[in-house]
């Protein structure tokens, strides 16, 4: 009798969870959902409030494209992301060896201000960082958010990093050091390939929050020519001032988490765990 | 021919002392096997001794050249390490070819050396795989591999079989005598396994805490151990110690010992012996007894050898069919284990007398230094 009991228990428990799960996973997707559905609407129809559209149409798509901003966003976005990710991988993947490896004084002070660097407000350093970029006359240049992204990604990834360098079992490190490897080669030979799951995954991140970043590519760019997709979708306007256009706005929206989507499609086989199956016992 | 010697060679961590004084030559062509509890700084010499780790005062020489400046690379020197660090990214030919990449040699001569190590180690089917692909045993012969590929002066072993199980233990041991044999260099090889350390090497140094306590041929530290730390370690299964008194000095440096059960035992000592420490061998004092396993008999019938008997009840039989390790509760307080013949049967709690020869004594003294024995110099 009491068997028969625990397993209704069971079984509720079970459809309790799944139910828990579909409403989590509604919440997360209907604002996406409901984007794509607002981008293949035009007109008057996308005030309405039907779960699925009465007419699809591409318009909104087309639209975007008519103009020569929404493009050459895409393309500032791309090269901006992509040198920031390159730039900050490079620096980090240095940086996290020397401080997961290398014993030197004020190793575990360093290791502090990367994390409270990471604390920071961007607001916080708006202005300082304003001034600092004006200085260097890189005012409405890429490479006035190139620079400013460095201020957020690099110790981001430093930070994840260290901590997967760390890891590494050590008789590794040694066995590189017998055969006659220096620091460079221990780095790029062995750590950097037992931790490349970690690279991939945090330059995605980091890749992500370049892609996504508003507030410095807002304030840091003056004309269209360097505008990135945010501040580009931001800035976009409708045939009057009091027009916003919606469907535009879904449509570049839509567009501009594709990348992002395609990316981890493309990385997720890399994002594995236990690549140093092997190196040592077991 | 290498030799690798240490002078007075400390090692401290903070304030912690890991190798306290070590002077040692561990001479060329040979397996010297450095064995020792955990934690007796074995492992840290072999470190040491390779340059991952810079002695705190002392010299470490090799083939008589002074080494403590230069960095693992430069000694020639080859390590095979307990987890086997193979690199997980690289395929076995990789592993292998690492080292002589980076010393920069041609690729038809890599390609080369590593086939022909791969086949000494009979691992050519395997050099296409990665590490995880291989069973433990592989595993090993491809840590080893690495280290015979660029021909060091001296290869270096921690505790190489302490991963695997017991049955491939036994074949790796039979491949790296055979190895020895065909390699014909410098071997140190650190071990907390004394079974290990006899069977493979030619001397073996037993350490504790951070010193040399013995250093010697695997017999002559079976037979002749220096001290009670020594002869409890080398030996499986152990020796056994009984508690006894000295009774007595008679004439010709004759030795009454007095055991508990109060019989007595006439024990011969050299002249010089005792040199330097008379009053730990005046009448009253205590000394331990050492005897092994294999050297107390069941029999009482041998009369004609000088020996002692102890009568005790059988507590515990462990038969192994070949061999019995019987354990025997003394009348007087005190264990013995001893080996009978695995074709008796003995019941527990039967009575037993066993017959302990003068002979085959080892006598400790209050602070566990063994006392020389006449019959010693005949032995190796």
């Amino acid at each position: 009798m009491s068997h028969i009991v625990l397993k209704l228990q069971q079984r509720a428990r079970h459809l309790f969870f799944c139910l828990f799960c579909v409403l989590i996973a509604l919440l997360c997707l209907f604002p996406f959902y409901w984007a794509i559905v607002s981008s293949l609407k035009s007109g008057a129809d996308i005030f309405a409030t039907d779960l699925v559209p009465k007419c699809i149409t591409f318009q909104n798509y087309y639209t975007i494209f008519q103009d020569r901003t929404f493009s050459c966003a895409l393309l500032n976005s791309t090269i901006v992301s992509f040198v920031t990710v390159c730039i900050a991988l490079a620096l980090a993947a240095l940086a996290s060896f020397a401080l997961a490896r290398i014993s030197f004084r004020g190793r575990k002070r360093i290791l502090i201000a990367i994390l409270s660097v990471t604390m920071f407000p961007q607001v916080a350093v708006l202005s300082g960082m304003f001034e600092l970029i004006r200085t260097l006359g890189l005012y409405n240049q890429r490479s006035a958010l190139i620079l400013s992204y460095m201020t957020v990604t690099v110790p981001f990834t430093a930070w994840t990093l260290t901590s997967f360098m760390r890891e590494v079992p050590k008789e590794l490190e040694e066995a590189a050091i017998i055969d006659g490897a220096g620091h460079f080669t221990i780095l790029t030979k062995i750590f950097l390939p037992i931790v490349s799951p970690a690279l991939v995954t945090t330059g995605l991140l980091a890749f992500v929050a370049a892609w996504n970043e508003f507030l410095f590519a807002l304030t840091f760019t003056l004309t269209n020519e360097v505008r990135t997709v945010p501040v580009a979708i931001a800035m976009l306007s409708g045939a009057s001032q009091h027009e916003l256009p919606w469907g535009n706005i879904m449509a570049a929206s839509v567009l501009v988490t594709l990348p992002l989507v395609a990316l981890v499609l493309i990385f997720q086989r890399r994002i594995i765990s236990g690549l140093t199956a092997g190196a040592v016992k077991g | 021919m290498t030799t690798i010697t240490l002078k007075n060679v400390t090692k401290s961590v903070k304030d912690h002392i890991i190798i306290d004084g070590i002077g040692l030559v561990i001479t060329g062509n040979s397996c010297t096997a450095l064995v020792g509890p955990s934690g007796c700084g074995k492992s840290t010499l072999l470190r040491l001794i390779c340059g991952l780790e810079e002695p705190t005062t002392g010299e470490i020489y090799i083939d008589g050249q002074c080494v403590n400046m230069r960095p693992p690379v430069e000694r020639g020197i080859a390590m095979v390490f307990q987890s086997y660090a193979l690199y997980p990214h690289m395929t076995v030919f990789d592993n292998m070819a690492f080292a002589l990449k980076i010393a920069g040699c041609s690729k038809t001569d890599i390609a080369q050396r590593v086939q022909q190590t791969a086949k000494t180690l009979k691992v050519e089917h395997l050099l296409d795989r990665k590490p995880k692909q291989l069973s433990g045993g592989q595993r090993q012969r491809v840590a080893i591999g690495r280290a015979i590929v660029r021909h060091p002066k001296a290869f270096l072993f921690d505790e190489p079989l302490s991963n695997l199980d017991a049955a491939l233990r036994s074949e790796m041991r039979y491949e790296l005598a055979r190895l020895k044999a065909d390699l014909n260099t410098t071997m140190v090889y650190v071990t907390h396994d004394q079974e290990e350390a006899m069977t493979l090497a030619d001397t073996i140094v037993v350490m504790r805490d951070g010193r040399v306590e013995q250093q010697g041929t695997p017999l002559e530290l079976y037979h002749r151990p220096k001290n009670l730390f020594v002869a409890s370690f080398i030996g499986s299964p152990t020796m056994n110690f009984l508690q006894a008194t000295v009774d007595a000095w008679q004439e010709d440096h004759c030795l009454r010992i007095r055991f508990r059960s109060d019989e007595t035992l006439l024990v011969k000592v050299p002249f010089d012996a005792l040199e330097g420490k008379e009053e730990l061998f005046s009448e009253g004092s205590s000394l331990t007894i050492g005897v092994r396993p294999e050297s107390l008999e069941e029999d009482v019938s041998c009369t004609d050898q000088e020996g002692v008997r102890l009568n005790g009840t059988v507590s515990l039989v462990e038969n192994f069919g070949n061999e019995a390790y019987v354990y025997v509760t003394l009348q007087k307080g005190g264990h013995v284990k001893v080996r009978l013949a695995g074709n008796c049967t003995y019941e527990v709690g039967r009575r037993i007398s066993l017959f302990l020869p003068q002979s085959d004594c080892h006598i400790f003294d209050a602070n566990g230094e063994a006392v020389r024995r006449f019959k010693e110099e005949s032995l190796c």
